[in-house]
């Protein structure tokens, strides 16, 4: 199962942040008034699937994976032919969403320096807690792909670098009007949100047998 | 006759020539700014010594608000809409049809392909055939006309705009790849004019990235 799926780019800002509701009706908004604390701090690897139901039934029970077990809204859930379920560029400067790269910046560093070859080089591919597994792929100009799963999934690293070589390229790069630099700063920087790249990439994921 | 003219010969990667049109509009939008700039600041500019900074990430393109290395906030400066900017950008496509055709009936006249054409039909099916398919590598997909010097060009799927999506939604795409279709409108117009036929082009995005290219020209055959 996939639950999030994330770009960070080289100045360590988080570019592009989708995360999918799996079993739960379609969130097309939430309100940013009903944040709660105690989500939005969270564990690092944001699991919180037992976390407390939503008080006020304004539903952020998410969790900064983007891994949503149960949702007491009802309403508009008509998730199989509209839009995918979930959350897109909403958590991307989000305190779980650096913790995530923190772990990533920290396991790919020490990763590089396993090993006692210095010509074999160790890359970080993908690390794994007891219910979670996190796929990462670097590019050679400091992009970095993220995927979160369950421990189901064995290896995405196919997945992923066809995310950078088809769907980031032919829609970003190849797009006169995206940017390709997303600016330096940490509080007010660009990300993805041109129409074709999220719903290219959705429909890819979710085509993906291991997405359910 | 379906094939570059060109032959085999890969003279330009397809890849740097996307990229390198791309750069098409925000180069001419900004040219457009300096010379303002330059115009109103005619008397300090003369004593103000011209100074070559390398581009760095945060060094300013121009003098658009947030026009930095990589970034597309100069799409969103007014001068996209002037005329010295569209005329600039359909110039650059004419100068290039002037030159493309001279050297594609070089290529086809070695190869026999093309020796000299008979009517105006003709003309237009060699910007079809063979101007399309070494610039973009593939043909028109649409040619009609009225006999009467009009003629319409069809390309489904135009390349240089097909890959264009505006975070602001699909008006913004359209309005922004309107300015692109100028150049080829002035491929086409340098084209056609040098065989000496003069003609007036335009173009409409039908259904994006559908584009059709209307011809106008004064020979009524």
């Amino acid at each position: 199962m996939i639950y999030s799926f994330s770009i960070f780019d080289r100045h360590c800002n988080c570019i592009y942040n989708r995360r999918y509701i799996h079993d739960g009706p379609l969130l097309t908004q939430s309100k940013p008034s009903s944040v709660n604390l105690k989500n939005s701090i969270g564990d690092p690897l944001g699991v919180s699937i037992t976390s407390l139901p939503p008080d006020n039934g304004s539903g952020d029970n998410f969790s900064p994976l983007g891994i949503t077990t149960k949702s007491k809204e009802s309403g508009s859930s008509s998730a199989i032919n509209g839009p995918i379920p979930g959350y897109i560029n909403k958590y991307n400067d989000s305190n779980a969403s650096k913790l995530l790269f923190g772990i990533m910046y920290s396991l790919k560093n020490i990763t590089a320096k396993l090993g006692d070859l210095a010509s074999l080089f160790n890359t970080l591919k993908s690390f794994s807690t007891e219910n979670f597994r996190v796929h990462f792929m670097e590019s050679a100009t400091g992009l970095k792909f993220v995927l979160a799963t369950d421990n189901e999934v064995d290896n995405l690293q196919h997945i992923l670098k066809e995310l950078y070589t088809n769907y980031y390229l032919n829609h970003v790069v190849y797009n006169a009007l995206s940017p390709v630099e997303f600016g330096t700063d940490a509080n007010e920087h660009g990300k993805i949100s041109n129409s074709d790249f999220i719903n290219a990439t959705d429909s890819f994921l979710t085509s993906l047998s291991v997405f359910k | 006759m379906s094939g570059d003219l060109l032959g085999d010969k890969k003279l330009v990667n397809a890849a740097c020539l996307d990229l390198f049109l791309q750069e098409l509009v925000p180069t001419s939008i900004r040219v457009s700014q300096n010379l303002n700039d330059s115009a109103t600041s005619s008397q300090s500019s003369t004593s103000k010594e011209e100074s070559v900074e390398p581009t760095l990430i945060d060094l300013q393109l121009s003098t658009i608000k947030g026009d930095l290395p990589g970034g597309v906030e100069v799409f969103e400066s007014s001068l996209i809409f002037s005329d010295d900017v569209t005329v600039r950008i359909e110039t650059y496509g004419f100068n290039l049809g002037m030159r493309l055709a001279e050297l594609l009936m070089f290529h086809g006249a070695q190869s026999n392909t093309y020796n000299k054409f008979v009517d105006v039909l003709e003309i237009l099916k060699f910007v079809c055939r063979d101007v399309w398919w070494s610039l973009y590598g593939k043909e028109m997909d649409n040619l009609r006309t009225n006999h009467r010097g009009t003629f319409v060009l069809v390309d489904s799927n135009y390349k240089l705009i097909s890959r264009i999506n505006s975070a602001k939604g699909f008006s913004d795409t359209l309005t922004k790849s309107k300015i692109y279709l100028w150049f080829p409108c002035g491929v086409i117009r340098g084209i056609v004019l040098s065989f000496g036929i003069d003609c007036d082009v335009s173009a409409e995005i039908t259904k994006f990235p559908a584009v059709t290219f209307n011809i106008k020209t004064t020979i009524n055959n």
